[in-house]
């Protein structure tokens, strides 16, 4: 029974996930945007182009590491799903190559935006940081999101579900960093290598034995990236969805239109819907 | 009778053409073509080559006027069997130099050479000859043959490989100290074990060893990697390597999971568990039979 469980984990969790990408999938680009039709917001966005307005557009910096780091996180997504389930002829090695190149790469982005949000000029860690009008807000946010409300409380830059998906992005890339620095077994440091340094010594004594412990932290690995997989198709969901032109600017498609009183108006703490039947005058653009 | 005379003095005087340079111990190239013949299949047993040569030479370029031939064919019970050898391939191989008699033991110098099939055991086992310590081993192995069985018996023992089975004949690459030879044999999971042991071939598919190695992992293992070779044993067998008392030893060797010590016990078995188990938890699995059973009833639906 106990030797078994090994392989009864990860054959679950491979189902398990497998479904709820699909279910994610679903509920968001099928049911999420289904309901968009009658609530009136898909023709809001799409068919009139009232999108959110911005009273800044992000510099080219960002939106280069931005593009980058998608592009390294694709890379490793792909890979470790190629190492775990080797899909064509030939590519361990060079799939593996590709894992380590763009984890240094991705990691380097993390201590780079670090940087960003702490020591440079634009220094903008408080748009990450949940307060308490930020949590008082959640409600009113998420009853928005659930078409149970036409206002979305505009508190900061970020709405507060926003501020927990990032910074649950940035908790969720320490603990990818972390696992999958201890799956590593070549020695490193005076012959030791990555994985006793990093649980051999406290997880190793309670699963039975450094391996064990590594088999353990291959399964978290393993499902970090399938929440990667899955936060990130939301991500890709809500970003075009929801603030398509911004998007657009992210990939230098076209031009984010730069409004400087975008958050300066009546409701100044709300961002309602416009009835699909005001005015043309009180559209936006 | 005097074309057939004719073909036999032609032939005679290709071998003896090319015959000394073999004897002068010259290896053959790849750049050098090798002397070919019309190929003349044979009839029937009752009415076989009139042609009783006999070599000038045992050499094997003698042999490769025939045999360079890629149309020298036979049919044989509908199907068309060939008798062409690569000389390029057997050029290349570790065998390079060795006489086509050094192996083919039973030649009778005559054409058609035997209507049986012994001269092929004959090949297969003749590795013995030189390679008298694999051959000791292979004899304490599970695929070593009783020799006096008897009936359906001796029937499933003739079934057992010999050493040819697995490691092929002409083109027989170096295997020690030969990285190239290794990787080729690496690679013939299949050819060497899985057409036997279809069973557990299918089931090595687990995500890290089976799944990549089938996939051309360079450093996933090789069936004889857990398994042993030539005096393989069934894993039931206490000194077996894949034996339960084996495993954090074989597991535990080379580069594969020796971390200081530190693949334990319990780490071995939960893993070989997933070796060749984790096809049979998969398709257990609940959700994977609803799913399925899902997929086949819609697929039913539009006739598949």
């Amino acid at each position: 029974m106990t030797a078994i469980l090994l392989a009864e984990v990860n054959v679950w969790l491979d189902v398990i996930f497998v479904i709820l990408e699909i279910l994610v999938f679903v509920v968001f680009f099928v049911v999420h945007l289904g309901v968009s039709i009658p609530t009136g917001r898909f023709r809001k966005q799409w068919i009139e182009k009232q999108w959110p307005k911005h009273d800044w557009a992000p510099p080219a910096l960002p939106k280069f590491m931005h593009f980058q780091h998608l592009t390294m996180m694709l890379l490793l997504g792909l890979s470790g799903m190629y190492i775990r389930f080797p899909f064509f002829e030939g590519g361990r090695t060079p799939m593996r190559y590709v894992h380590y190149v763009a984890m240094v790469i991705v990691g380097l982005n993390f201590f780079w935006r670090l940087w960003y949000a702490f020591f440079s000029k634009e220094r903008d860690w408080k748009e990450f940081a949940i307060g308490k009008k930020d949590i008082a807000s959640l409600i009113g946010v998420a009853a928005y999101y659930t078409y149970f409300s036409n206002n979305k409380p505009h508190v900061a830059k970020y709405n507060v579900m926003q501020k927990m998906a990032y910074d649950l992005f940035g908790l969720m890339m320490i603990a990818q960093g972390l696992t999958g620095l201890a799956l590593l077994t070549q020695p490193f440091i005076f012959g030791t290598s990555p994985r006793e340094i990093l649980i051999g010594w406290w997880l190793g004594p309670l699963v039975g034995g450094t391996a064990m412990a590594g088999a353990w932290v291959r399964i978290v690995h393993y499902s970090l990236n399938w929440l990667f997989i899955i936060v990130t198709t939301v991500h890709i969901y809500l970003a075009a969805g929801i603030d398509l032109p911004c998007t657009l600017d992210f990939f230098g498609i076209k031009k984010l239109e730069v409004d400087p009183n975008a958050y300066h108006h009546a409701h100044d703490d709300d961002h309602a819907d416009v009835p699909v039947h005001a005015p043309a005058a009180a559209k936006a653009d | 009778m005097r074309t057939r005379l004719t073909i036999a003095a032609v032939l005679a005087a290709l071998m003896l053409a090319v015959a000394p340079g073999v004897a002068n111990g010259a290896q053959a190239t790849t750049s050098t073509a090798m002397p070919s013949a019309t190929a003349t299949r044979s009839i029937s047993s009752t009415a076989p080559y009139a042609l009783d040569f006999t070599l000038p030479t045992e050499s094997k370029a003698g042999c490769m006027v025939c045999h360079g031939d890629e149309n020298l064919t036979r049919l044989k019970a509908g199907k068309t069997v060939t008798f062409y050898i690569d000389g390029d391939a057997y050029a290349k191989s570790i065998h390079a130099t060795t006489l086509c008699v050094g192996c083919h033991l039973d030649f009778a110098y005559t054409a058609p050479h035997d209507g049986t099939t012994q001269w092929q055991t004959t090949a297969k086992l003749s590795c013995k000859n030189c390679h008298d310590k694999q051959f000791l081993a292979f004899g304490q192995g599970v695929h070593r043959r009783a020799v006096d069985a008897t009936g359906a018996a001796a029937i499933e023992e003739a079934k057992k490989p010999l050493c040819g089975d697995c490691h092929g004949s002409h083109d027989i690459m170096q295997i020690t100290d030969s990285p190239a030879g290794k990787a080729a044999l690496h690679k013939k999971g299949y050819e060497i074990c899985g057409r036997c042991h279809q069973e557990y071939w299918d089931s090595y598919d687990d995500y890290y060893h089976g799944a990549a190695y089938k996939m051309g992992a360079e450093d996933a293992p090789a069936c004889w990697d857990c398994h042993g070779y030539h005096d393989i044993l069934a894993s039931s067998e206490p000194a077996s390597l894949v034996n339960a008392t084996h495993l954090v030893e074989t597991c535990g060797s080379g580069d594969c999971h020796d971390q200081h010590g530190t693949a334990t016990d319990k780490f071995i078995q939960d893993a070989a568990q997933m070796i060749h188990g984790k096809r049979a938890v998969r398709e257990a699995n609940p959700l994977v039979v609803f799913f399925s059973r899902i997929f086949d009833g819609i697929g039913s639906l539009f006739g598949g």
